[in-house]
């Protein structure tokens, strides 16, 4: 018996493990973008904002799992608003790319005037924090439904996965701006994900 | 350093490929490519000013292997990882 709840566990610790390895991917992206902009002051001060809010937002998602899968177009609403994160960053993106000789540096450069402001890089985090959040905790509540104090330590590995995922992505991105595209082009990828998956979901729930 | 560090990883990640089914090569290349960011985070503390490449660091490539872990484990579903373990959670 108690052999048989060891295994069961385990199992459902390794389970949680790998679906939030798996589910801090997206954030971790959208974290580095939003801060790579920043001065090297301010951009431990916006990924913390970032894993601060994506936990705080997935801790209440949990307690709301069930009432939250019962709202029609949830998804549909996070995808765009993910789309329309994308669409500010695409813009900041072309902004510094086409901006005079120098700009790609501004941010590191203490003398020169930052891509964005922490205000801005914090609310870019935060509505993307919201839509994935959105999407990420069902996977985790439907994995450890029985076994809270697992969902608690996943919930842990994966703030601290997000907060060193982000750094490195952001520190990349300081010094290889083009790789940003990339970054913009995965969360594209989540946002158009998202608005298919909720677009089926609403018509499902029309044709009933 | 660069060349032993794509051997950590492109090694590994042939036998996922050979060896795993197919819904799990992705979560599992994404772990590789988290534990690769890792090592090259290590190295990259131990000697601030190692550089491999022509204005490439260690941190860079610890920044590109995390990328590339969350590219792989966005595109992976974790509905798959999930299905993967529910035969031994039934058991």
């Amino acid at each position: 018996m108690i052999e048989f709840l060891i295994t069961d566990v385990l199992n459902v610790l390794l389970q949680v493990v790998l679906i939030d390895l798996v589910l801090a991917g997206d954030n971790a992206i959208v974290i580095g973008l939003a801060a790579a902009g920043l001065p090297q002051t301010q951009r431990a001060k916006a990924i913390l904002i970032g894993i601060v809010v994506a936990t705080m937002l997935r801790m209440l998602f949990a307690g709301l799992a069930t009432q939250i899968l019962q709202i029609a177009g949830l998804l549909l609403a996070g995808g765009i608003l993910l789309l329309w994160v994308c669409w500010k960053m695409w813009r900041e993106l072309r902004a510094s790319s086409t901006g005079p000789a120098g700009a790609k540096e501004a941010g590191a450069s203490a003398g020169s005037k930052p891509r964005k402001t922490l205000v801005q890089a914090s609310w870019q985090i935060i509505v993307a924090d919201v839509s994935m959040s959105l999407d990420n905790v069902l996977a985790v509540a439907g994995a450890a439904r029985e076994h809270p104090v697992i969902m608690i330590f996943g919930l842990g590995l994966s703030i601290a996965m997000m907060g060193v995922a982000a750094s490195f992505i952001a520190r990349l991105l300081q010094n290889h701006r083009w790789i940003a595209y990339v970054g913009l082009a995965v969360i594209l990828y989540v946002a158009v994900d998202m608005i298919f998956r909720g677009t089926l979901d609403i018509m499902r729930v029309a044709s009933t | 350093m660069l060349a032993l560090l794509s051997m950590l990883i492109a090694a590994p990640a042939m036998l996922m490929i050979h060896l795993l089914e197919s819904e799990l090569v992705l979560p599992a290349l994404s772990i590789l490519f988290f534990s690769g960011a890792m090592i090259a985070a290590l190295l990259a503390r131990t000697d601030s000013k190692n550089v491999t490449l022509e204005d490439v660091t260690l941190w860079d490539i610890a920044g590109a292997f995390t990328m590339m872990g969350c590219a792989a484990a966005i595109f992976s579903e974790p509905d798959q990882v999930a299905l993967f373990f529910e035969p031994l959670t039934r058991d």
